[in-house]
């Protein structure tokens, strides 16, 4: 297997002076200062951190009438019967193995109750985290972030494009995935930073993260 | 009241001023002895300070680059840089003040009477835009500052900050209401901040409103419309120091507008000279920022208001001259700045004269909510009534304490070239009365005849006096005069600030970066970037470099980024069905691991895109769309499926897959150094697709021929786009490969004559007409367009897509029209130089009768004529042999 | 126009968010007479009032869904995801 897998933002990160790590393949910012800095400003004011790692699978199908059953990962319905699952890597396989177990009786005349696309590929991942995250993100967006409770997902335009804002709250603090087609991912992180720029908004890394216990 | 110990430098036309905290730019300038403000907008005539509220035309400036910013609502800050507008060289010596003495030759609707002709309009118009007008536009892309925009979600939206607006906020938030109060100006207490017998600030009511979690006030920010839904635009004025302005989109289930009432002046001759100024301007001056505005004043008022204008005045040691009523008034004298007040009884001496003129509800969000206006003889004032559900008004804006200050319609209008009703656009009563005259005497046909309240103030100013005229001059009541319509943006908005931030979204593809080192010359395909083509230190021109991208195509291979291709991942047990109900092809016989091409069309059988779809396994199909109709092809599908209750799942992975296009004769020999997938034309076949790895990344290849060469469409993990892109082209190092761009591709593909759809083809294209019968499988017995299509295939065609040749060196632009003796007989679609040939060749669309193999053409080239003729068949290998080699 | 359409999925939402899809219609059997076929194709009732519509959620959550909008006063009465 190839030894970089790069996620949208490789080239920006590295002109931004980030140091980069391997982290399941992929080549991510370990931190862009330094980690306490970094977590520090994040729990201050607010800090943006690329996750286009994280594993996001896509199910659709009837069996999706109730949620799916994904232990640990975080599941989020994207419209009926649609769900997108965002899980750490290592825990992928063993996650589609389990939605793919369908009960022996199943009636083999139906069709299979989920079908499961990766699209890990497909977006890029941003975590906007901390005190003023909301505050920016409604320069971003139209959705109303503030009726946004932990563990809801929207779906809006965000910075112009087509966005999915996923709560999942850190140590406490508000923290929002921001989810848009990897083709985009340049062009929306430019623009986070920007709208965020009166509130002090800095990239973080993944040692930050490790630093604040979360997620990673 | 300013704090005094505070104090700092700004800069107004160069000169260096001292101002304090808490003064507008209005304020500082009046402190450092500036009266004449602005020259007005056609005479050039001095306007000094009069609403002091920016309801007004009369204090716009440039601040900071941007023109026409209202100084007496714009804090000061230090450094900032204020110039004043239309005026020549200064404000205080405006030589364009002279025009003035021709208002004689401008009488009401003068562009109307004197334009007559196109020309005269020309001819005068860079002459009437140099001496008419307000600011100037900021050059674009110039200052570091920014607009922006935002949106929230309230509940309940309070507009003014107000005594009322305040109450009702409080009572609402009490009650659990999610609040956000927008108010125009720097602190809340509305009126009560400068009229000092109204009543003192509720300070308590405001710290209550602060310390509420559910309450969010918003200063410095007014409310420019209420639309459809309770949508209100709001423009926060510096919302912090990055920003000029931030529109504000806000969405709120309830309304309560608390606007309260602005002073409007009295109409006499020189009404508009600086010195004369509304009772709550000089107010403001006196309480909000501690400045004495005059020495002797006059007050001219018709009761109301009158003892508290006049204690205020005493107390700031301002002598009082006189008291008199509005009807006494025969004019301000003065040149500059008034001197005095001339009435029957003879000419009274001051440099102040204060009207308390009549107070009207600020009602205009409440009449674009779908409120009505209705008047009331009482009240002397135009009511808001039949408000809509969920839009109420609070406090003064109900007009609830209204007293009337003047007889309406009035008893005697002082028709005068010089008493201003307008002052915005100078529009004077003696312009109405003639307006009138003339005919337009219905208000909305007297505004649009003399741009009253039509200026920047929209109205504020000039609205009741223009209707009192109107009602007096046409003998009809006020209320049988009616309100011009209030419509957004009212007050305006400067164009920035609609336009947003300087964002505009940028789709790059997985190998962007390697793109820009390779020296990608970048063309902008909606959103998309994508290289036209690639120099080099071999080539000069772009056609050189096209040129040498084509033969290494031709020759030996090539890589272009495709990336930007719309993919589709279907799955599901009908997804052949509903692939054979959408495209005019047929895919449920597909066999997993082959490929089809089709086009999809409307019923009314007209092409709206094409693509290939391979099949991958049994409930699996991958469909490749053009780069700009995903989206439309997404949705089209999706729509289809709806309510079939079909098994079929489209997910979009566009943005997940890297795609490239490796193409030419030795594409084969480059591909296998990089895979063990079997790429002999026997186990992969021409239209036909494998999953493998190559150099190790998982990939899709499918074996197709869009330049017309043995060539694979490669589909990848995006994560890997630049390493493979990378290995690719290692691995044809061997065969002097290159990357291609966007115009080689389209040269390479022009000669093999495959059609664009959306470049060669348009909204009024079928498949026959096309030349692409053989897409449409009538045999299925239902498709969307078979209907339509099913009649265009018997009937006889108007127009076909031929190819042609030129005769001689002459290349043809895209659009170019085709004449057929003498006549015009249809159009150029595409056309390149092609070096197979060595003369351009293209595809047109030619009128059926002429369009038969041979017939000569004529096509407009540079504006003159050169001649084609048009061939049957692809320009290049029209057999496909190469395809399949 | 700034109106809002209450999204079955995702609540009430601005109609910029949603791409409109025109009147909701009956397919013809593909037997039809040519003129049912025509009436199909190209020509709408433009109802004077409530109308049933076609609208699909594109900013939000991607469905197609249909709404019964009065189109004098913009008011949607109703929007759900059909059968």
């Amino acid at each position: 297997m190839p030894a970089i897998r790069q996620t949208p933002l490789f080239h920006a990160h590295q002109r931004a002076g980030a140091n980069l790590m391997e982290h399941h393949g992929w080549q991510v910012p370990a931190y862009f200062t330094w980690a306490q800095k970094e977590a520090e400003q994040l729990s201050k004011n607010a800090g943006l951190s690329d996750l286009s790692w994280m594993t996001k699978l896509d199910l659709k199908g009837y069996g999706l009438k109730t949620p799916p059953a994904v232990g640990s990962a975080r599941d989020w319905c994207l419209s009926p019967q649609h769900y997108l699952v965002t899980c750490e890597p290592t825990k992928r396989d063993a996650l589609i193995a389990n939605l793919r177990s369908f009960p022996a009786s199943r009636d083999l005349s139906l069709p299979p109750p989920v079908y499961i696309t990766d699209v890990t590929s497909v977006y890029a991942q941003f975590l906007l985290a901390g005190p003023r995250s909301r505050e920016i993100l409604r320069k971003l967006t139209s959705l109303n972030v503030s009726a946004l409770q932990n563990l809801d997902c929207g779906q809006a335009s965000l910075a112009h494009v087509p966005g999915i804002v996923l709560r999942d709250d850190l140590e406490g603090m508000p923290a929002f995935h921001i989810l848009v087609s990897r083709e985009y991912g340049e062009s929306v992180w430019e623009a986070i930073l920007h709208a965020g720029h009166e509130f002090q908004l800095a990239p973080f890394g993944l040692k930050a993260l490790e630093f604040l216990g979360g997620g990673a | 009241m300013a704090d005094s110990s505070d104090r700092f430098t700004f800069q107004f036309d160069g000169e260096t001023l001292e101002a304090r905290s808490g003064d507008t730019v209005a304020s500082a300038l009046y402190r450092a002895g500036r009266r004449i403000f602005t020259r007005s907008f056609k005479y050039h005539r001095p306007r000094g300070l009069l609403c002091l509220a920016g309801k007004c035309p009369n204090c716009m400036m440039n601040v900071d680059g941007t023109p026409n910013v209202r100084a007496c609502i714009t804090p000061v800050r230090a450094g900032m840089a204020v110039r004043h507008q239309n005026a020549y060289p200064s404000l205080d010596h405006d030589w364009l003040a002279a025009v003035q003495r021709f208002d004689g030759l401008m009488p009401v609707g003068w562009y109307y009477k004197t334009m007559t002709h196109e020309w005269s309009w020309h001819a005068a118009e860079p002459y009437i835009r140099k001496v008419a007008g307000l600011g100037i536009a900021p050059e674009p892309g110039n200052g570091s500052k920014d607009y922006e925009h935002a949106w929230m979600n309230a509940e309940t939206a309070v507009i003014g900050g107000g005594p009322a607006g305040l109450q009702a906020a409080l009572e609402l938030g009490q009650g659990g209401s999610q609040i956000v109060l927008i108010d125009d100006q720097p602190e809340l207490g509305g009126h009560l901040r400068y009229r000092k017998r109204a009543g003192d600030v509720p300070a308590a009511v405001i710290a209550q409103l602060r310390s509420m979690p559910s309450v969010e006030i918003i200063s410095r920010a007014y409310c420019f419309g209420l639309y459809e839904g309770n949508l209100l635009g709001v423009l926060h004025a510096n919302p912090h120091a990055g920003a000029i302005e931030r529109l504000i989109h806000l969405r709120a289930k309830r309304v309560v507008v608390a606007t309260g009432v602005y002073e409007v002046p009295f109409t006499f001759e020189n009404n508009d000279l600086p010195g004369v100024m509304l009772s709550t301007g000089v107010q403001r001056l006196i309480h909000l920022h501690g400045i004495k505005p005059g020495t002797s004043a006059v007050i001219v008022a018709n009761g109301a208001h009158a003892d508290e204008v006049a204690d205020d005045l005493r107390g700031a040691g301002i002598e009082l001259v006189a008291v008199l009523a509005p009807g006494e008034v025969i004019s301000a004298t003065g040149s500059s700045h008034v001197t005095g007040i001339r009435t029957q009884n003879g000419e009274v001496a001051c440099d102040l004269v204060v009207m308390c003129g009549q107070r009207v509800p600020d009602a205009g969000l409440l009449h674009q909510a779908g409120g009505k206006l209705a008047w009331s003889d009482e009240r002397g004032a135009f009511l808001p009534v039949d408000l809509p559900a969920n839009v109420k008004a609070a406090g003064e804006v109900t007009g609830a304490s209204l007293t009337r200050a003047m007889s309406l319609p009035p008893k005697h209008v002082p028709f005068h070239k010089r008493s201003f009703v307008c002052f915005c656009s100078d529009v004077s009563t003696a312009d109405l009365r003639d307006g009138i005259s003339e005919g337009f005497d219905h208000i909305e046909t007297l505004k649009r005849y003399t741009t009253l309240t039509m200026g920047p103030c929209q109205g504020r100013m000039c609205q009741l006096a223009g209707i009192g005229a109107c009602a007096h001059e046409t003998g009809r009541t006020m209320a049988e005069t009616g309100v011009t319509t209030s419509r957004p943006p009212n007050p305006s908005v400067t164009l920035g600030a609609l336009a947003g931030p300087r964002h505009h979204p940028i789709r790059r593809t997985p190998m962007h970066d390697a793109h820009d080192q390779s020296g990608a010359v970048w063309m902008d395909m909606g959103e998309w970037k994508r290289p036209r083509y690639y120099k080099s230190a071999s080539c000069e021109s772009e056609r050189s470099c096209v040129e040498e991208e084509y033969r290494a195509v031709r020759e030996r291979a090539g890589l272009i980024d495709v990336s930007t291709l719309g993919k589709l991942d279907v799955k599901g047990r009908d997804a052949g069905k509903l692939l054979d109900k959408v495209y005019t092809n047929r895919f449920s016989d597909l066999k997993p691991g082959r490929v089809r091409y089709s086009v999809l069309c409307d019923e009314a059988g007209i092409m709206l895109d094409d693509g290939t779809i391979s099949r991958l396994a049994e409930d699996h199909y991958f469909i490749t769309t053009t780069t700009g109709n995903l989206d439309f092809v997404q949705q089209w599908l999706e729509w289809w499926l709806v309510g079939t209750g079909w098994d079929v799942h489209i997910t979009n992975v566009t943005g997940g897959r890297a795609a490239v296009n490796l193409a030419g004769p030795q594409a084969r020999d480059v591909l296998k150094t990089l895979t063990a997938c079997d790429l002999s034309s026997k186990a992969f076949p021409y239209m036909a697709c494998r999953e493998a790895e190559v150099a190790g990344a998982p990939a899709l290849l499918l074996r197709i021929g869009f330049v017309g060469e043995t060539g694979w469409e490669i589909h990848f993990p995006a994560e890997y786009g630049e390493y493979l892109w990378a290995r690719l082209l290692e691995a044809g190092k061997a065969y002097d490969i290159r990357p291609f761009g966007v115009e080689a591709q389209r040269l390479l593909r022009l000669e093999k004559r495959h059609v664009i759809v959306g470049v060669d083809t348009d909204a009024l294209s079928n498949p026959y007409e096309a030349g692409m019968a053989w897409v449409a499988k009538l045999d299925k017995p239902d498709f969307i367009g078979r209907n339509a299509l099913s009649r265009q295939a018997e009937a006889a065609p108007q127009q076909n897509l031929v190819g042609f040749v030129m005769n001689d060196d002459a290349v043809p632009q895209d659009g170019a029209a085709i004449l057929v003796d003498g006549a015009l007989a249809g159009r150029v679609t595409s056309a390149r130089y092609s070096p197979k040939n060595g003369k351009a060749v293209g595809l047109a669309w030619v009128a059926a009768k002429s369009a038969t193999e041979g017939t000569e053409i004529q096509i407009r080239v540079n504006g003159s004529t050169a001649r084609a003729r048009i061939v049957p068949e692809a320009f290049y290998d029209p057999a496909g042999e190469r395809l399949r080699m | 126009m700034s109106f809002l359409i209450p999204c079955p999925h995702c609540g009430h939402r601005s109609v910029y968010e949603f791409r409109f899809g025109g009147e909701v219609k009956a397919r013809p059997q593909p037997a039809a007479a040519a003129a049912e076929w025509m009436e199909y194709t190209y020509t709408k009732a433009n109802e004077a009032g409530v109308q049933k519509e076609w609208w699909f959620h594109r900013s939000g959550c991607r469905q197609w869904l249909q709404a019964l909008r009065n189109t004098t006063t913009n008011e949607v009465v109703e929007a759900f995801f059909p059968e």
